[in-house]
């Protein structure tokens, strides 16, 4: 132990559902709640890679005074005191809405589905585009190949409602590794469908050896 | 040779702390973390137990950085979930505390037991302590090797002589970094060149020529004048570099820390069979010359795009371009002549909307022919089979001008293969190396630019250029500051062990290992050779291929392999089976097949691996002697291994082993190559599934001590210099027409193979053989040990004999053998 005074670490006192917490500067809301093994459904969030707040599902209520917000618990920091509620009907109702729209967004996929059913989300009165599609443009693998990577072999192209991934001018990409990191990380199986189209064909980057 | 400086040394003792992970509801309660924690911190080593909720999330890395703190912990395990995904952020974390790549390892309790089993948790808990003691094992015996900082010496060096120079010159002035020019021409004759090279690009001309300039006033760029490239050797950071004088025997020597070929194509005219006379009939380039020169050019102009008929597909778009840029050029000067473009239908036309505007303003034609006919030149008339409706049609011509030639040119190839590469002549030198990691200094790609490596056109060549220096830039900022490391996992050459056999050089795939006074032409003899640390990209098939074992793969040894093989070998049940997948694949799939919530039996215990290429042979030997009943081998698809066809050479080695567990008895079904990829997790839990089924029927090895023994004799003869050399020489390279040992047919080399892995085998078990009796032995005695015929066994310990691999005395006129005479 060194003889000089240590700096008093700050603490964040808290509630989750009526449960105190606590969390130190840096934690946001849902890794201190998931720390304190309390369940707040998410999709995509990943360790690897840095929150994004893009699926809204994550979301919580946040009681401060007599105020009261619903907000992402991936990027929100906690404050002393805050009350913070995972379950209440605003928090349940931004979740079903959520789900009912990602059942529209990608109806093939089997992970939705089940998520949406334990809300008890089993139909859709959005309409849907594409009824094999997996794909609900998280941007998991997008993020895992910037920031993990370290490459950027795949993005997103258009924008709006022709969102969609891919990669430049739809070719497969000389940049891709071919780590497979973000098949990995997909929620779904929709990327495990389509690698074939971002890292091509493996074989044609085996050019004869180099040294003999 | 000095490495440069290396930072503290970690604490000697391996002090490991293992995190068990709940991650939520995927882990635990589905095995039982409780018991598991109990069983691993009963096991000697282990300094710190301790189960987090989620260990990858702030609070739990936290938690990991307070332990590894308060305990002192050098060797972190984190029993979660991808390492593929999370290792980087577990790296991060740890390294200001001192623990860094290599002394962490991820065990994927998630996707490997937990989501993918049926057991009870029990059981499940069973098997993740089995899995965590062979990763302990693993960490236990790594020494770590402190990181090797490249020094970044000298100046960047860009020669070849190729118009790309000037913008990596220009590139790297601007951030900083000192530059040589080297070329063998002054700045009026490369002017003059890039009309011959780049033929009609009229509005890159002047931007190359202000580029010149700048260069050639900028103060951080030194031009030097030499004359041919002699030789290059060194290692990234630090390379010689030496050139003949421009006139005279004499040889300047440059040092230089990074080297940039700049190698442009050379154009010569078309082919003879197309009726080039430099009178009515030119090419391109003579076209540029009177285009340049301003003479009067009158009646009909025809350029005739023939790259496709003339085999020479990559040029086809680039004379098209250049052959617009000159027809636009002609009629803007000449109105009254008439320009047409004859081009094969195949070649996709490079023209924008504005372009092709253009055109119809200027009264330029553009004619697709039908390539299946050859267009025919006669006097007046070319005759040519048009497209559209497979008419012979006729087009008037005073002036014919045919698409030039491109080929590397022979001064390109001499420099390419000083600069280490393999070149064919009139080849383009493009390669399109495998890469894995996204820092990765490919000689061949990165530093090797201009338009005889990627056909291009000039404004094509000065981009390759830019971008090449840009890259390097950042390199040699990071060297500046002290933090351009090499990886930690890269391959170390012992030079007192090393025998020169050249081997590695040829495995080799990322021309890392080079010899230190450069390459020869052919294989250099006599020469002593070193690993590039920024080239390697940390395979291992180099390593397991050496016959004296004087490649070392830095904290990832062979001696790390098997201790963590004997570790699982000898705790595993006899109805378990073990297997190796590599990270691109094998274990990509394993992986996979958890998240997609596939279910298989617990009873296959996968060890990942970076690449199958670094298991050595001794490693699957010592598997089996330990305990092992099976191994199953699941790597890329042939011919697709990431790194240096390492899987391909793995099936060299599965070869060799299936024949050596014949001679010990032993089935040879018991070890296995597999195949998988990531995007096919289901195949990957059929092909586990089979191979445990062929267990099933096998059952475990009868482990008496005759099969133990020659078991043993087994793991001895993969370390012989012979086995590992004729192994060596007959790894699988896919592109190779001949066959190994230069055998008539595959056939033969196999009874060869065979023959001297007998030999060996027979060798190894003698000389166990007179360990156990710590006596000499008669023939017959030898013969009935062994269950040899005497016959055979006398030619062999003849010749063992006769190598001084044993010692023969006669005794009463009876031969008696022995280990031979000496220190053992």
């Amino acid at each position: 132990m060194s003889a000089q005074k240590r700096k008093p670490m700050i603490l964040i006192d808290f509630t989750i559902d009526g449960q105190p917490v606590q969390a130190r500067p840096g934690w946001s809301i849902l890794e201190t709640a998931r720390a304190y093994r309390i369940h707040i459904p998410t999709l995509c969030f990943h360790p690897a890679i840095s929150p994004w707040g893009g699926c809204r599902l994550c979301v919580v209520e946040m009681r401060y005074g007599k105020r009261s917000k619903v907000a992402v618990s991936c990027l929100t920091p906690p404050v002393h005191e805050l009350e913070v509620l995972t379950n209440s009907e605003r928090v349940m109702n931004v979740r079903r809405w959520v789900l009912e729209m990602l059942l529209a967004e990608c109806p093939a996929s089997r992970e939705i589905k089940n998520l949406a059913a334990q809300y008890g989300v089993t139909a859709t009165r959005f309409p849907i585009k594409d009824p094999h599609e997996e794909c609900l443009k998280c941007g998991r693998c997008v993020a895992v190949c910037n920031e993990v990577v370290g490459v950027g072999a795949l993005t997103f192209g258009s924008r709006g409602v022709k969102k969609q991934l891919e990669t430049p001018y739809r070719v497969p990409n000389n940049l891709c590794v071919g780590c497979g990191c973000c098949v990995s990380i997909c929620p779904t199986g929709a990327l495990q469908a389509r690698l074939d189209t971002v890292r091509g064909d493996i074989s044609r980057r085996t050019g004869h050896g180099f040294a003999h | 040779m000095k490495r440069g400086q290396a930072r503290k040394e970690t604490a000697p003792e391996p002090r490991l702390g293992v995190f068990l992970c709940e991650c939520g509801a995927e882990i635990s309660p589905r095995v039982d973390l409780d018991s598991l924690a109990k069983t691993v911190a009963g096991t000697p080593g282990v300094g710190h137990v301790e189960i987090l909720p989620f260990s990858c999330l702030t609070p739990g890395l936290s938690r990991i950085q307070e332990a590894v703190t308060q305990k002192g912990l050098n060797r972190i395990i984190v029993a979660g979930c991808e390492s593929r995904l999370l290792h980087k952020k577990f790296e991060q974390a740890l390294e200001i505390l001192g623990v860094e790549e290599g002394q962490i390892e991820l065990v994927n309790l998630r996707d490997h037991v937990a989501r993918v089993h049926l057991d009870d948790s029990n059981a499940l808990a069973e098997k993740g302590a089995k899995l965590i003691r062979a990763s302990q094992a693993w960490l236990q015996t790594m020494k770590p090797v402190a990181p090797i900082r490249i020094d970044f010496k000298g100046p960047v060096m860009v020669l070849g002589g190729g118009l790309a120079a000037y913008s990596a010159a220009k590139e790297l002035a601007e951030q900083g970094v000192d530059v040589v020019l080297a070329r063998q021409r002054d700045l009026k004759e490369e002017e003059e060149r890039e009309i011959q090279v780049y033929s009609g690009e009229f509005h890159t001309y002047d931007r190359l020529r202000h580029l010149m300039e700048e260069v050639e006033a900028n103060p951080l760029v030194q031009k030097v004048k030499v004359g041919e490239l002699k030789e290059a050797s060194g290692r990234f950071g630090d390379y010689t570099v030496t050139f003949s004088a421009p006139e005279g025997e004499e040889t300047q020597a440059f040092e230089a820390g990074a080297i940039i070929a700049a190698l442009d194509w050379e154009i010569s005219h078309q082919l003879p069979e197309f009726g080039h006379d430099g009178d009515s009939i030119i090419c391109q380039v003579e076209m540029n010359e009177l285009l340049r020169q301003g003479k009067l050019i009158q009646g009909r102009v025809v350029f005739w795009i023939n790259d496709l008929m003339a085999g020479q597909p990559f040029g086809a778009q680039l004379s098209l371009k250049s052959a617009w840029h000159m027809a636009e050029y002609l009629k803007e000067k000449f109105p009254e002549a008439q320009a047409a473009i004859l081009y094969d239908s195949d070649i996709t036309m490079p023209l924008g909307v504005v372009d092709r505007a253009q055109v119809r303003r200027l009264g330029i034609t553009l004619i697709p022919y039908d390539g299946s006919v050859r267009p025919a030149v006669k006097k007046d008339y070319i005759s040519f089979n048009r497209a559209s409706d497979r008419v012979e049609q006729d087009l008037e011509w005073n002036l014919l001008v045919l698409s030039p030639r491109r080929s590397p040119g022979g001064q390109a190839l001499k420099v390419a293969q000083i600069l280490g590469l393999e070149v064919k002549a009139e080849e383009v030198l493009e390669r399109s190396p495998q890469r894995v990691r996204p820092d990765q200094v490919v000689l061949g790609e990165k530093l090797m630019v201009g338009s005889a490596c990627q056909p291009c056109d000039l404004r094509g060549a000065l981009s390759q250029g830019r971008r090449v220096a840009a890259k390097t830039a950042v390199l040699v900022q990071k060297a500046r500051a002290g933090e351009l490391f090499a990886p930690r996992v890269i391959s170390l050459l012992d030079p007192d062990k090393c025998s020169v056999c050249t081997l590695c050089r040829e495995i080799c795939d990322c021309l890392a290992i080079q010899p230190v006074s450069g390459p020869v032409a052919g294989l250099g003899h006599n020469v002593p050779r070193m690993v590039d640390p920024m080239l390697c990209t940390g395979e291992g098939t180099c390593a397991a291929s050496c016959p004296e074992m004087a490649l070392t793969l830095m904290n990832c040894t062979m001696a790390q392999h098997e201790a963590r093989v004997t570790a699982l070998a000898q705790s595993l049940a006899p109805d378990e089976v073990m297997g190796f997948g590599c990270q691109w694949s094998g274990a990509a799939a394993a992986d996979q097949a958890g998240l997609r919530g596939f279910k298989y039996s617990g009873r296959f215990y996968l060890l990942p691996v970076r690449c199958l290429g670094q298991i050595d042979p001794v490693v699957m030997g010592r598997a089996f002697l330990e305990g092992a009943n099976g191994l199953l081998l699941i790597g890329c698809n042939p011919e697709e291994c990431h790194h240096s066809y390492g899987l391909d050479h793995t099936w060299s080695r599965v070869w060799v082993l299936k024949k050596l567990l014949a001679l010990c008895g032993v089935e040879r079904d018991r070890i296995a190559l597999a195949h998988s990829d990531i995007t096919q997790p289901d195949q990957y839990v059929k092909t586990v599934a089979s191979f445990l089924s062929t267990m099933d029927r096998l059952g475990p090895i009868q482990r008496d001590p005759d099969t133990q023994s020659k078991l043993k004799a087994l793991y001895d003869a993969i370390h012989t210099y012979r086995v590992r050399w004729v192994l060596g020489v007959s790894l699988r390279r896919p592109w190779e027409t001949t066959y190994p040992m230069h055998m008539p047919n595959p056939t033969a080399y196999d009874q060869t193979l065979t023959e001297i892995l007998t030999e060996e085998f027979f060798r190894a078990q003698v000389a166990n053989l007179f360990r156990q009796r710590g006596r000499s032995l008669q023939l017959p005695d030898i013969a009935q040990a062994l269950s040899v015929d005497e016959e055979r066994a006398y030619e062999y310990l003849k010749d063992m004999g006769h190598e001084g691999l044993i010692s023969i005395v006669f005794i009463n006129r009876n031969r008696y053998y022995g280990l031979p005479f000496g220190i053992q």
